[in-house]
């Protein structure tokens, strides 16, 4: 076997509202601080929703749990996002490239209600799976950003 | 809770590494406070915390909602990122 065989994915079972899903164990994170409002949960998993920008975080510690992400760069836009480097240590982050970034979706049955928080991204360490909720200090970034006022697709 | 009278540019030190400074106490009860801390102290009005913390739970509910089924997720279009920010599985 050579050295340079990938390990299989270790896969886990993980509880939701609605059944039970399977995802990789690389796609578990740990918060190292809590979530704003969550401050019991931990360990979350993240898994992409279809191809596109959006994601779900379910919570693994409880099934009831579980959020709507947005990778907002991935969606078109560039919110200007200066990631503190005490924030970048906390996670265990090399450097800026290896974090990935997700806004955290607040869904609603009015569709123009549906918006996200680019004030309090979600930080990840794509190498050590460790994740933060940041408050950014630019009060610039809207905490209610809707997404109907995202680019037109194909703008 | 300690309660502290100060006079403008009078000072508070918080375990003598956190000094915070009155620089006005203005007409209508506001306060102007200057902070000086180290950098792994994270400053904000509590609203922004507490504004944050109350769309977190608006975001649990809506995400978790058992009919989920009345809840369209977003067209959101997906595009090339010029930066990379999407973990991959």
């Amino acid at each position: 076997m050579s050295a340079m065989a990938q390990e299989p994915a270790v896969m886990v079972h993980v509880r939701t509202a609605t059944g039970e899903i399977e995802v990789s164990e690389q796609q578990l994170v740990t918060f190292v601080t809590p979530l704003l409002g969550f401050e019991r949960l931990a360990t979350f998993c993240i898994h992409q929703h279809q191809e596109g920008p959006l994601h779900w975080m379910q919570s693994v510690e409880d099934a009831r749990v579980a959020f709507c992400l947005l990778a907002p760069f991935a969606a078109g836009l560039d919110p200007d996002i200066a990631i503190e480097l005490d924030d970048v240590a906390d996670i265990g982050a090399d450097s800026v490239a290896d974090i990935a970034v997700y806004s955290v979706v607040v869904l609603d049955k009015d569709p123009t209600q549906v918006r996200t928080n680019l004030r309090a991204p979600i930080l990840v360490c794509r190498s050590t799976r460790k994740a933060k909720q940041v408050v950014l200090s630019n009060s610039k970034l809207p905490i209610r950003y809707f997404l109907n006022q995202l680019p037109p697709a194909g703008a | 809770m300690l309660v502290l009278a100060r006079r403008v540019n009078e000072r508070i030190v918080i375990n003598g590494e956190v000094f915070i400074t009155v620089l006005e106490a203005g007409r209508g009860g506001q306060v102007r406070l200057g902070f000086e801390a180290p950098a792994r102290y994270q400053i904000y009005r509590h609203e922004i915390l507490l504004e944050i913390q109350a769309e977190n739970r608006d975001a649990l509910s809506s995400a978790a909602a058992p009919d989920g089924a009345a809840v369209t997720l977003p067209t959101v279009r997906t595009e090339t990122p010029s930066r990379p920010v999407e973990p991959q599985p």
